[in-house]
């Protein structure tokens, strides 16, 4: 029990207004550490081209050569420079996780609450759509399809997005049929208000949590599916330089010279550290107040 | 107050949480035993904390930091953790507010019991273990057979799931019984045949109690002392007769005025004319449910404009059922509903903007029926805009005017709802209603999950807005004594039917279906508590109506 005077008129409040949320979201430390991992990563993409010291297809030593004073990481499995290949391999990898990310969330999202709000028929079909779905082996569907429309990174994109979708769904569902079911959900239908705003004004707001950590999560697995098909040379193809490629290419030296496996790791890493901290940061900023949650 | 011969002594008790604030403060209370002490205070007032402390328990977070707490001759602080043990049960037992959340839905009746005589000091053999909970289950006036024992709690109703919890609490023959608001959430009859039973109990037996409530009127059928806590502080501790006639504090008084009581007259006497009812909100022939199962039967009214109509019934009388039809947004039923002669559509989303904005609803539970992400005004603003209810001074101005207008100051509007206090939420639906500048509010229960004093300021409230605005109002509630002193005529629901309708003071009144008869005789009263004890005996209720009553009870 905790002593709550309700005083009724004249009540003294202690907490700032609501007004800015993205102030409130950037007061947040873990906010700040995301957006440090998330600058590391993203100048590395943007400038590491410029700062690399060698060729990246070029065998310049031995495969699998210790850190020197000319080879700062080493060499990786055919002897071409680590530290350039970081520093050039992040692009693909980051933009297609976060698109794909975004596009199977946001997909997921916008069917889930659909099912979820209307339940009924819609519910049924968007469902058992996305149990059908899930059922599907996601990497063979993929590779089907670049193998009849041919390779190509939007392509993966797109396939990665989509196969996100039904899990994200199922799990907004879920929550959007427990909000859904509250009063101030009732109220809204009682003035009269369409569906699509209180989708939009009433539900979305309390559902960002679970989408938030999704969002989190789904990069991560687009970093992995990436990853995985190019090693199967249906994404990047190698004499290219990719993190997700490197970390496949060097994982038989590992014992011999790691830095080809944990430089790309390590981005990869922060990546996606720096996404799950940012996404679950703008759902702590949502619910300030809430016991538990940001000061 | 004071005697010598008390079983439970609490001197100078002081409880702090983690953060060094006090939650209970110097509270002092014996009880002797065969009596009933009734805790009254409004939530955050410290009540159960105090109740709990007899345990020898504190919640997570809070410790006692002063004073003596002696059961029985036990010195209740100074005990070990598997002392207390023995004693909860056993010496002090408790029955908590919620059965149906206190009991474990896996356990059959038998073992719900039977679990209190398996350890501590009133451990018994199996076999005469299950001889014990058959005299608690007949004590309390449940059946003992077999079949009964075997059923699991899903299969009880709400009241007979409450005396399963007092068997449970009685099994080990405790000396004192610490009862946290064990009739919330049961119908007028129940919560009557429940503390008929407790006070029963604890005479035969000489059981010390200890009631913790907020209803002053529960506490005035049941208690011999009653004390008064505010801010875990002790504002009045007497006898009830003294403290509820004459009472010594201000803030005692205050809660005696806030407690409705159906025995004062004070609802409407006169009925409106066909034609002018007619005018209004008319439920034609109202017949639905859900699916196949059929909550409402032929019902019709009218709320004629200006007109305030209580809509009465227990848990399952299909009001609520009947109200969210009228608001459009249970759509399950055949019949129909007009406003201003004009029909309504079932659905809110099919009625006209001026339909929606005229009929407004809020809702029982203020913390429900908000948003948590959007602030006040953003809420109010919500509602504005979909029912397009913009006047010329411009939005800001009309939200800020409702906020005032329900007494809360415009500087709230940039809350999260969670900020707020529940009265003050409750205002803030008022204020999202009112932006539309209705003509009739739809109230569901728009009271029941306030205390006393908050809820005698919303009511004053709707009070005021039917003065000055002329609003009509369709009350629906269970509290009949809220509706006498409020409503102009009443309709009574039982299953679904309409059994009685009438004027205010017709009905309540002089009641004349049995089962308004029933609903007027057990609902409590204080003035009717007040004047039965000066009848009988002190200590001495009525004892042989109880194990009828009891046997009875569903």
């Amino acid at each position: 029990m905790t002593a709550i005077p309700d005083t009724s008129t004249a009540s003294v409040f202690i907490a700032p207004p609501t007004r800015s949320r993205v102030r409130r979201w950037l007061a947040d430390t873990r906010t700040i550490i995301g957006l440090g991992f998330l600058a590391v990563v993203l100048l590395i993409v943007a400038f590491g081209p410029l700062l690399a010291p060698h060729s990246i297809t070029e065998f310049l030593a031995p495969p699998f050569s210790p850190p020197s004073a000319e080879f700062l990481l080493g060499t990786d499995y055919m002897g071409q420079d680590v530290l350039s290949r970081t520093l050039n391999g992040g692009w693909t990898v980051v933009w297609m996780s976060a698109t794909s990310a975004t596009l199977g969330v946001a997909v997921g999202a916008v069917l889930g609450m659909l099912a979820g709000y209307s339940r009924g028929f819609l519910d049924e079909v968007i469902m058992r759509l996305s149990d059908v779905a899930l059922a599907l082996p996601t990497m063979v569907l993929t590779l089907l399809f670049v193998a009849m429309l041919g390779r190509s990174l939007p392509l993966i994109v797109l396939l990665i997005g989509l196969a996100h979708a039904p899990s994200v769904a199922r799990v907004v569902r879920g929550v959007t049929v427990d909000v859904a079911g509250r009063e101030f959900v009732e109220s809204a239908q009682a003035i009269g208000a369409g569906r699509l705003r209180i989708l939009l004004r009433q539900i979305l707001p309390n559902v960002t949590g679970p989408i938030m950590v999704e969002y989190g999560l789904r990069t991560v697995w687009s970093v992995v599916a990436i990853a995985s098909l190019s090693v199967i040379g249906q994404g990047v193809a190698p004499p290219q330089a990719d993190w997700g490629l490197m970390v496949n290419e060097n994982r038989v030296g590992i014992t011999v010279q790691p830095w080809g496996v944990i430089a790309p790791l390590l981005l990869i890493a922060m990546f996606a550290v720096a996404m799950n901290l940012l996404a679950e940061g703008v759902d702590r900023a949502l619910q300030v107040g809430r016991e538990g949650g940001n000061q | 107050m004071t005697t010598t011969n008390e079983i439970v002594s609490v001197r100078g008790l002081s409880v702090e949480v983690a953060s060094g604030r006090r939650i209970v403060n110097d509270v002092s209370l014996g009880i002797a035993p065969g009596k009933i002490l009734g805790l009254v205070g409004q939530s955050g007032s410290g009540k159960t904390t105090v109740a709990m402390s007899l345990l020898g328990y504190a919640r997570h977070g809070a410790h006692v930091v002063e004073g003596s707490i002696s059961v029985a001759g036990h010195d209740v602080r100074e005990m070990s953790q598997a002392a207390l043990r023995e004693l909860r049960g056993s010496t002090v037992s408790y029955v908590p507010q919620d059965p149906r959340a206190s009991l474990n839905p896996a356990l059959r009746i038998r073992e719900q019991i039977g679990e209190v005589l398996e350890f501590g000091a009133s451990r018994l053999a199996r076999p005469a273990r299950l001889e014990e909970v058959r005299l608690s289950l007949e004590e309390v006036g449940l059946p003992t057979d077999d079949e009964f024992l075997g059923r699991f709690p899903h299969q009880l109703s709400g009241g007979q799931l409450q005396r399963v919890g007092i068997a449970a609490a009685i099994a080990g023959r405790p000396d004192v019984i610490v009862l946290d608001e064990p009739t919330t959430g049961l119908d007028v009859k129940t919560q009557r045949r429940i503390l008929d039973l407790v006070r029963h109990l604890c005479t035969r037996y000489d059981i010390a109690g200890l009631y913790v409530t907020h209803d002053l009127a529960a506490i005035a059928q049941i208690a011999d002392d009653i004390l008064v806590l505010n801010y875990g502080r002790v504002v009045e501790h007497g006898p009830i007769s003294r403290v509820f006639r004459a009472p010594a504090e201000e803030y005692t008084e205050r809660l005696l005025a806030a407690s409705p009581d159906i025995a004062v007259p004070g609802g409407g006497t006169t009925s409106p004319g066909p034609e002018e009812r007619a005018r209004g909100l008319v439920a034609h022939n109202i017949t639905g449910g859900y699916r196949r199962n059929l909550v409402l039967h032929d019902v019709s009214f009218e709320v004629a404009p200006g007109e305030c109509l209580a809509l009465v019934g227990e848990s399952g009388s299909g009001k609520s059922t009947l109200s969210r039809a009228a608001i459009g947004l249970h759509h399950d039923y055949t019949g129909r509903f007009s406003w201003r002669g004009d029909a309504l559509s079932a659905r809110a989303s099919r009625r006209s903007t001026q339909q929606v904005r005229e009929l407004q609803y809020i809702f029982q539970s203020p913390y429900n029926a908000l948003n948590p992400r959007a602030t006040v005004r953003e809420s109010i603003a919500f509602a504005q805009r979909v029912t397009r209810a913009r006047d010329k001074k411009g939005s800001e101005n009309s939200i800020d005017a409702a906020l005032l207008e329900v007494g809360l100051d415009p500087s709230i509007g940039d809350q999260l709802p969670n900020r707020l206090s529940g009265g003050e939420r409750q205002r803030v639906a008022i204020a999202r209603a009112l932006i539309t500048q209705p003509d009739l509010l739809i109230c569901d229960e728009v009271t029941s999950a306030l205390d006393v004093l908050v809820q005698a300021e919303i009511i004053e409230l709707l009070r005021k807005l039917r003065r000055e605005q002329k609003l009509a109002m369709l009350f629906v509630t269970h509290d009949l004594a809220l509706v006498r002193s409020f409503a102009d005529r009443v309709i009574v629901l039982e299953g679904g039917s309409v059994v009685e309708a009438g004027t205010t003071e017709q009905v309540l009144g002089a009641p004349q279906h049995p089962y308004t008869r029933s609903l007027v005789a057990n609902t409590l009263s204080i003035h009717e508590a007040l004047n039965s004890r000066d009848g009988a005996a002190p200590g001495a209720v009525q004892l042989g109506s109880v194990a009828s009553a009891a046997a009875s009870a569903g």
